[in-house]
């Protein structure tokens, strides 16, 4: 079966075939962000694998926070958290260049810079 | 004779702008131990994450710090470099991987970076933790050690960095336990708990706070409710982000580097901050 749309740009910018992916549900099971996402880790692989990419509006990539429990876990061997970096990498490409708003880090004053350039690289080009 | 083991030795960022107490402290306890941490003359940030996509321009910064330090090699012995903080391992781990096994990303950036010799790619990446199993060996930090903390019930904290992905593991991904020798290897209690592999939420800090507290929260609480009187660590975002977990939890429990308890059971100077000191006295007093 050949790869939708969606899944050969995810391809592209990751490497990761999601069409590997059989729903068994382990990534979610072990993520511990789930109480934050508006989908789960394995539906945002079947949205992928449907071609839905309404998945792009889903706020799930960008709670991930690529801890790779789920990467490692995968009985298919599916990378999943650089699916979900590679669904952030779509929106911020679409975006261009940006720059995180100071402003609106209300912990600005203590925060170590180490947590600044981490939200950079993960949220901006 | 004294056998002085000399390894180059990557600092990164946060441990000259955020967290000096994490690098002093290992500088006191490598002249202890004879190890001799020599700093590559030029570094640049890491980025601190590693980028998952096929952008390796993200990764620049991270490939001229291992150029510099391929070339300070080229007059040493030895193909190391060591780091203190998990996420600078990470990454430049990561980076070095990419640029050892995929030969078009090693001559794209090669061909790139055209003001600096190019990457061979001959260098091994170590974390410090590994360095001192490997190289030193707990055993021989154990006999060194002057002031063993018999009385302190510690908490390690592994996070993500030191043991995903699979291929940067430090240790067994599922079940490390290379932190608790290093807490027996200085003489203290270590404290079994869920959550110690659990991520502290990572970049949110900055924007997410609240998914960090609940995060962090949870790991602190899982220590203390184990017994922990502080919990080590070996990443200064997971410090940082920990802390807002004691915060939000309402107790004092110390989260400190694992090299300022080194350095205190060697007795040398650990670094703590003032506040910090007071408990740790006090819980090793009371326990």
């Amino acid at each position: 079966m050949s790869l939708n749309e969606l899944e050969e740009r995810i391809s592209e910018i990751s490497g990761v075939n999601v069409d590997a992916c059989y729903q068994c549900g382990k990534c979610s099971a072990g993520c511990l962000f789930t109480a934050h996402m508006d989908l789960l880790p394995h539906q945002v692989l079947m949205y992928i694998q449907r071609g839905d990419e309404s998945v792009l509006d889903n706020e799930t990539p960008w709670i991930c926070a690529s801890c790779f429990t789920c990467s490692v876990r995968c009985p298919r061997g599916v990378d999943v958290a650089a699916v979900m970096e590679s669904l952030r990498e779509l929106r911020i490409r679409e975006r261009g260049y940006e720059t995180i708003d100071l402003r609106k880090i209300e912990n600005l004053k203590d925060l170590p810079q180490i947590a600044l350039t981490a939200a950079a690289q993960k949220l901006t080009w | 004779m004294v056998i002085v083991i000399r390894v180059i030795y990557y600092p990164g960022c946060s441990l000259r702008n955020s967290y000096p107490e994490f690098e002093k402290s290992a500088l006191e306890v490598c002249k202890k131990l004879d190890i001799e941490l020599e700093e590559i003359p030029e570094w640049n940030c890491c980025g601190v994450n590693f980028s998952l996509s096929d952008n390796i321009m993200r990764h620049l910064g991270a490939v001229r710090t291992l150029i510099d330090a391929q070339e300070e090699l080229s007059s040493t012995a030895g193909n190391e470099i060591t780091t203190l903080c998990s996420m600078c391992y990470n990454v430049l781990k990561r980076t070095n991987i990419a640029l050892k096994t995929e030969q078009d990303t090693r001559e794209n950036v090669n061909d790139y970076i055209d003001d600096a010799p190019n990457y061979k790619g001959n260098l091994e990446v170590s974390h410090f933790l590994q360095l001192l199993r490997d190289k030193i060996g707990f055993d021989t930090i154990f006999d060194k050690i002057t002031n063993p903390l018999s009385d302190l019930k510690i908490a390690p904290y592994y996070g993500c960095a030191l043991l995903r992905p699979e291929d940067v593991a430090v240790d067994k991904r599922e079940s490390p336990t290379i932190i608790e020798e290093f807490i027996r290897a200085i003489g203290a209690t270590s404290v079994d708990y869920p959550y110690k592999m659990e991520c502290c939420g990572n970049y949110h800090a900055a924007f997410r706070k609240e998914i960090v507290e609940i995060r962090s929260k949870a790991i602190v609480e899982s220590a203390v409710s184990a017994g922990a009187d502080l919990i080590i660590s070996p990443c200064p975002l997971c410090t940082y982000n920990l802390g807002l977990g004691v915060e939000n939890l309402g107790k004092d429990v110390p989260v400190l580097f694992f090299t300022q308890v080194l350095a205190m059971a060697l007795e040398v100077d650990s670094y703590l901050s003032p506040e910090r000191e007071e408990l740790v006295l006090k819980n090793l007093q009371g326990s």
